[in-house]
């Protein structure tokens, strides 16, 4: 397989892990764009294993993490009064209420603590091959779930993989 | 907040994949083109290095056993002294002192304001001079020479080779040793071979080019002290 067919078939998959991954559409589009063009680098060498894409989620991950220093260049602070979203509209929904919660929620979460959230409640991967994502030990990986799940308020409903 | 809630929140922020593909096709360009632009000043460099030792002004007074590894060809003191008489350049004992002033040639070219001139040897030299730092605008040119070393206190023993000589756009190009008292401290930094004179070890302070890091350079090779005496009859004979 060339790295051009891996893109195509798989680019659909990782706009979705990297979106999901950094919450915000044009860093998800900077972090992936980085991601390919190391994994195009070294693409003979990644085509020979038996999962690229899984090597490939890999590098997005530990190229969003790495990503702290280049985000403070790249990101905007918000000029507008933020307390206006606060305020009460007549659109208001419980929905949309309830949405932006979890958006914030999100939003506060450590990048690892995202990242751990990001591969176990949408790839459904198990604490392994969370681990062997980011790097760390399967311990860290309940350590960071645990106190993202505290800090999302999430339901105490354990996924299959637990 | 429930594990639905979650997951439709981290979908919310797909990525344009258009958009990923232009920005990762346009920085793979611009990584080719930067790549590029590296590889040409290292060429640039490496050219300037091989135009500087094969300058004749250079090879010319090439001296000290070391050999390569201190950018340094064997010519003998004596030879050395001879050349210089015979390709019309000066030999001065004199004090010098760095002015600030530079220019970029090949290499980086530092002026040195001269004063008490005695020139030894050769056309008369007045004002100014010029010492190569064996730097270019990068930093220090791979194989070049130590570089420069004068006394403390601006002494200095010193082949002056005329621009027309050198082909630099600055002239008089000095290469130069510290005379400390009436010895003369040969060394790596300025390529000098006193194989076969007289000479005791030197371990005083000497100056440099700042931030050219000649002393520490020239160092491993160690100073030589020889009488300026013996130079002058050096000098007399050649």
């Amino acid at each position: 397989m060339t790295f051009d067919d891996f893109v195509r078939a798989e680019l659909g998959a990782l706009t979705k892990f990297t979106g999901a991954l950094t919450g915000d559409r044009a860093l998800a589009e900077d972090i992936l764009s980085d991601a390919l063009l190391k994994i195009a680098r070294r693409w003979r060498r990644v085509a020979g294993m038996d999962n690229p894409a899984a090597y490939v989620r890999r590098t997005v991950v530990t190229t969003y993490l790495s990503d702290r220093r280049k985000d403070q260049r790249r990101r905007t602070v918000p000029a507008g009064d933020l307390a206006t979203l606060d305020r009460p509209g007549p659109d208001a929904s419980a929905a949309v209420i309830a949405r932006d919660e979890v958006e914030r929620l999100l939003a506060g979460l450590p990048r690892q603590q995202r990242a751990v959230i990001v591969l176990r409640y949408l790839l459904d991967e198990t604490d392994e091959q969370i681990a062997d994502a980011l790097g760390c030990t399967t311990g860290t990986v309940r350590s960071h779930l645990s106190h993202a799940r505290a800090a999302l308020r999430l339901a105490a409903t354990p996924t299959p993989k637990e | 907040m429930n594990v639905e809630q979650l997951t439709s929140a981290l979908t919310a922020h797909d990525a344009d994949p258009d958009a990923v593909l232009a920005a990762f096709h346009a920085k793979r360009r611009r990584g080719i083109r930067n790549r590029g632009l590296i590889a040409g000043g290292v060429a640039v460099v490496i050219v300037a290095a091989v135009v500087v030792t094969l300058r004749p002004w250079t090879s010319a007074s090439s001296t000290t056993p070391p050999g390569p590894a201190n950018g340094c060809a064997v010519t003998s003191l004596r030879d050395t002294l001879a050349m210089a008489r015979q390709g019309g350049a000066s030999v001065i004992v004199a004090d010098g002192e760095l002015t600030g002033r530079t220019v970029t040639d090949t290499q980086i070219y530092y002026q040195m304001a001269l004063h008490s001139v005695r020139t030894l040897t050769g056309p008369a030299i007045t004002g100014d001079g010029w010492i190569a730092g064996n730097r270019g605008p990068s930093g220090p040119i791979p194989g070049a020479d130590a570089g420069a070393l004068w006394a403390p206190d601006g002494g200095m023993f010193a082949i002056a080779w005329p621009a027309t000589q050198t082909g630099t756009t600055v002239g008089p190009v000095l290469r130069i040793a510290p005379v400390v008292g009436d010895q003369v401290i040969f060394s790596t930094a300025g390529c000098w071979d006193t194989t076969g004179l007289p000479s005791q070890p030197y371990h005083g302070n000497l100056a440099a080019i700042p931030g050219s890091d000649a002393y520490a350079r020239a160092a491993p090779d160690g100073f030589h002290a020889v009488p300026l005496s013996t130079v002058e009859q050096l000098l007399s004979g050649s």
